[in-house]
C-alpha cells in the first residue's frame, strides 16, 4: 500500500516535471519563431518607409535638383523618426539605438516592439518602429506555464498527503487489529483501508476456528468428567466391597451384598467400555454405504429381539414397507437395537412396542414406538448428549453407562439423519430417524419419463 | 451411640459406607437425594453428614448451606478432583472432603478426625486392660505408663481402629509411614513385636498368613460411644 502511493506520486511527479520543462522549450522556440517573424516583417515595414522616402528624396532631387529642407522631408515622413546626420532629434519619438551605416539596417527588438534604423542617402536616420507582441506573447506563455506548474503542484500535493495519511491510518489500524487478535480477541473487525477486507476474513476465519476448537475443548472437558464419575463410582465400590471382603469376617448376608455388589458394578463397568469402545469405533472408521433391503432387515431385528422382549412380557407389534435403502447393516442394527432397548426399558411389563418402516418420497422411515412412561419435555433436548440420564437410579438399576442414544445419534448422523423424538411424560416415546431410499430400475424409469413429461 | 446420615444416590456406595461404619460402631441413616436428606436432617440428630455433591434434586453446595446452622459437621464426597471443586466444598463450611475413588480405611480415619475435633468421640479409648488417651497420646496398662515410639503409637491406633479387619502389610505402611515409604519389610514386623510385647498382647495382635496383622478382641467390635 505505502509502496505503491510512494511510486505513484514519484511517477506523478516526475511525468508533471518533464512536462513543464517541454513545455518551457517549446514556448521557447515560440517565442524564437515570432521574433525572428517579427523581425522580419519589422525589416520589410521599414525597407518600405526607407524607400518611400528615398524615392521622395531621388524624386524632387531629380526634378528641382536640389535637395528637399529638412522640414519638406519631415513632411513626408509620416509615423517614423527622424534624425539628422548628427543625430539630432528632427522628429518622432522613437529612440535611435545606435548609428547604422549606409545600406545597412540596424534591428533592434526590445519589449513589444521591434526598432529598425537605417541611413538614408541625404545621411539622415530614419527610425521605425514595428509592434510585435512578443512580450505579451512570452508573458502569456510563462504566465500558462506557470499556472500548469501551480496547477500540477496544488494536484500531487493533495494526493501525495492523502496517500500517505491513508497509509498510515490503514497501518494503524492494522496494527490495532492485529494487537487485538494477537492478545486474543478475534472478534476484532477493522474498516476504512483496503486491506481490510482481507484482515476482517481472516479474523473471521481465526475466530470461527477459534470457537470450533473451544466448543471441541468444551464437549471434550464435559465428556472426561463425565467418564472419569461414571469411573469412579464403580470403581469406588468394587474396590471398598473386595477390600472388605478379603480383611473382615463378613457374615452370610453382607458378604451376600458385597458379592453382588461386585458383580454389578463390574457389568456396569463392562456395558460402558464396550459402549466406548464403539463409540470411537464409530469416529475412527468409515463406514461404505451399501444398498440394503429394509423390510428384511427390520425383520431380522424384530426376530431376534422377540425372545428378550417377551421375558418382559412385552409384544412387539411390527410394519414394515418393502424398499431398498442405503446403509451399514451392523451398525443399523446396533442403532434400532439401541432404540428397542431403550423402549424395553422405558416400558412397563405387559406393554407393546411398535416398530415400524415407511416409504416417505425419496427417504425410508425407521419408528420404534412405546407407550411407557416417556421423556419430559425439558429433557428432550439432551437426552442424546453422553452419559446424559434422566432418571440416573432407574438407569443405575439397569445397568445403563447413558451411552445408549448418545452413539445411537452418531449412527443416524453417519446415515445423513438426525434422532426425532416425540414424548408425551405418561403416555410414551416415538423415536424416529430416516434413510435414504435408492429407487428400484423400473420406478427410476418412471421417474426420468415423469420428468420428460 | 453416634449417628451420622450418608447422603450418596449411588446404592452401592451408599451401601459400602454404611457396612464399614457399621462394622465400627456407628449407626447409619442413608439419604439417596438432597431432598429426603434435608427431611431426615430436620427430622433427626446426625453427629456426622458425609455428602456427595452431585446429588439427584438438591445437590451437595445447596445442601450444605441449609445444614450450616445446625453445626453439624461435614465431610464431602466427590468424584471431581478438581481443585475448585474442593476450595469450593471447603469454602462452604465441610470439615473435610474425600476424592472417589477412596479406600475405606481413609475414609474411616477422617471421619475419626472430624469427630474427635467435634469432641463426638471420647478422647480416652479403652480396650481391655489397656487405655489409649488420644489428646495427650498417652498410653497405660492397668494404670502403668506404657512407654511406645511414635511409630508404635500409630500402629497401635491403627490397629485399635479397626478391631477385627485383616489390616495388609501395605496398608499399614501407608497409614503408619506414608505414601511413599519403600524401607525393609522387616521394619513392621519388629515394630509389631515391641507393641506386642510392651502391651502383653501377644495372643491380641495375631499374624494374618502372607497378609498382613489383626487385632482379635473377645467381643468382636470396637467400643465406641
Amino acid at each position: 500500500m505505502k509502496l505503491y502511493t510512494i511510486v505513484f506520486c514519484c511517477i506523478i511527479t516526475v511525468i508533471c516535471a518533464f512536462t513543464a520543462f517541454g513545455l518551457g522549450r517549446q514556448y521557447g522556440e515560440i517565442i524564437e519563431k515570432s521574433t525572428d517573424e517579427c523581425i522580419k516583417s519589422a525589416q520589410y515595414s521599414h525597407a518600405l518607409k526607407a524607400s518611400e522616402l528615398e524615392s521622395r528624396l531621388i524624386f524632387i532631387r531629380a526634378k528641382y535638383n536640389t535637395l528637399p529642407s529638412t522640414s519638406e522631408i519631415v513632411a513626408y515622413a509620416a509615423d517614423c523618426t527622424l534624425y539628422d546626420k548628427d543625430g539630432n532629434l528632427l522628429c518622432g519619438n522613437t529612440k535611435l539605438p545606435a548609428l547604422p551605416q549606409y545600406g545597412g539596417v540596424l534591428l533592434q527588438s526590445e519589449g513589444n516592439t521591434v526598432t529598425a534604423a537605417s541611413r538614408l542617402s541625404n545621411g539622415m536616420y530614419i527610425v521605425t518602429e514595428y509592434y510585435s507582441g512578443i512580450e505579451d506573447l512570452r508573458s502569456e506563455l510563462s504566465r500558462q506555464l506557470i499556472l500548469f506548474c501551480a496547477l500540477t503542484v496544488c494536484c500531487c500535493i493533495p494526493v501525495f498527503a492523502a496517500g500517505l495519511v491513508a497509509v498510515y491510518l490503514s497501518r494503524r489500524r492494522l496494527k490495532r487489529g492485529m494487537r487485538a487478535a494477537a492478545e486474543g480477541d478475534y472478534s476484532v473487525r477493522i474498516s476504512g483501508c483496503e486491506l481490510a477486507g482481507d484482515f476482517n476474513a481472516m479474523a473471521q476465519a481465526v475466530s470461527d476456528n477459534v470457537v470450533q476448537v473451544n466448543k471441541a475443548a468444551a464437549a471434550q472437558h464435559d465428556f472426561v468428567a463425565n467418564f472419569s464419575h461414571e469411573l469412579k463410582t464403580p470403581l469406588t465400590a468394587i474396590i471398598g466391597y473386595a477390600d472388605l471382603l478379603r480383611s473382615a469376617e463378613l457374615d452370610g448376608e453382607d458378604a451376600f451384598i458385597a458379592a453382588s455388589y461386585i458383580f454389578s458394578e463390574g457389568k456396569r463397568l463392562e456395558s460402558l467400555s464396550l459402549k466406548l469402545m464403539d463409540m470411537i469405533v464409530l469416529d475412527k472408521q468409515e463406514f461404505p454405504m451399501r444398498p440394503l433391503p429394509a423390510g428384511k432387515l427390520l425383520q431380522h431385528i424384530a426376530i431376534t429381539v422377540r425372545p428378550m422382549l417377551s421375558t418382559a412380557e412385552l409384544s412387539l407389534e411390527f410394519h414394515a414397507a418393502a424398499s431398498r435403502i442405503e446403509g451399514d447393516r451392523d451398525l443399523l442394527t446396533t442403532l434400532i437395537m439401541n432404540l428397542l432397548d431403550n423402549a424395553r426399558k422405558a416400558s412397563e411389563n405387559g406393554g407393546k412396542i411398535i416398530l415400524r418402516g415407511t416409504v416417505e418420497g425419496d427417504r425410508y422411515r425407521v419408528s420404534i414406538q412405546d407407550f411407557g412412561r416417556g421423556i419430559p419435555p425439558e429433557e428432550l433436548g439432551r437426552i442424546t448428549e453422553a452419559f446424559y440420564m434422566v432418571d440416573k437410579s432407574r438407569a443405575r438399576a439397569q445397568h445403563g453407562a447413558g451411552l445408549g442414544l448418545a452413539l445411537a445419534q452418531r449412527i443416524a448422523l453417519l446415515h445423513g439423519s438426525s434422532l426425532e423424538f416425540k414424548s408425551q411424560p405418561g403416555q410414551g416415546t416415538e423415536v424416529s430417524f430416516t434413510l435414504k431410499r435408492i429407487p428400484k430400475p423400473k420406478e427410476a424409469a418412471e421417474n426420468e419419463k415423469k420428468d420428460r413429461a | 451411640m453416634i449417628r451420622i446420615l450418608i447422603v450418596e444416590d449411588e446404592p452401592p456406595i451408599s451401601g459400602l459406607i454404611q457396612m464399614n461404619l457399621k462394622r465400627n460402631g456407628y449407626e447409619c441413616d442413608v439419604a439417596s437425594d438432597g431432598e429426603q436428606a434435608a427431611d431426615k436432617i430436620e427430622q433427626n440428630r446426625y453427629d456426622l453428614i458425609l455428602l456427595d455433591i452431585m446429588l439427584p434434586k438438591i445437590n451437595g453446595y445447596e445442601l450444605i448451606d441449609y445444614i450450616r446452622p445446625l453445626e453439624i459437621p461435614v465431610i464431602f464426597i466427590t468424584a471431581k478432583n478438581d481443585l475448585q471443586d474442593r476450595v469450593k466444598g471447603l469454602k462452604l463450611g465441610a470439615e473435610d472432603y474425600i476424592v472417589k475413588p477412596f479406600e475405606i480405611i481413609e475414609l474411616l480415619a477422617r471421619v475419626e478426625v472430624v469427630l474427635r475435633r467435634y469432641k463426638k468421640t471420647n478422647t480416652v479409648i479403652n480396650i481391655e486392660d489397656v487405655s489409649i488417651d488420644t489428646e495427650a497420646r498417652r498410653v497405660t496398662k492397668n494404670g502403668t505408663p506404657v512407654d511406645l515410639t511414635i511409630k508404635e503409637y500409630d500402629l497401635l491406633l491403627l490397629l485399635v481402629r479397626n478391631p477385627g479387619i485383616a489390616l495388609f502389610r501395605e496398608t499399614l505402611f501407608e497409614r503408619v509411614w506414608g505414601y511413599d515409604y519403600i524401607g525393609e519389610t522387616r521394619t513392621l514386623d519388629s515394630h509389631v513385636q515391641r507393641l506386642r510385647r510392651k502391651l502383653g498382647w501377644e495372643d491380641k495382635i495375631k499374624t494374618v498368613y502372607k497378609i498382613g496383622y489383626r487385632l482379635d478382641l473377645k467381643n468382636g467390635n470396637g467400643q465406641k460411644s
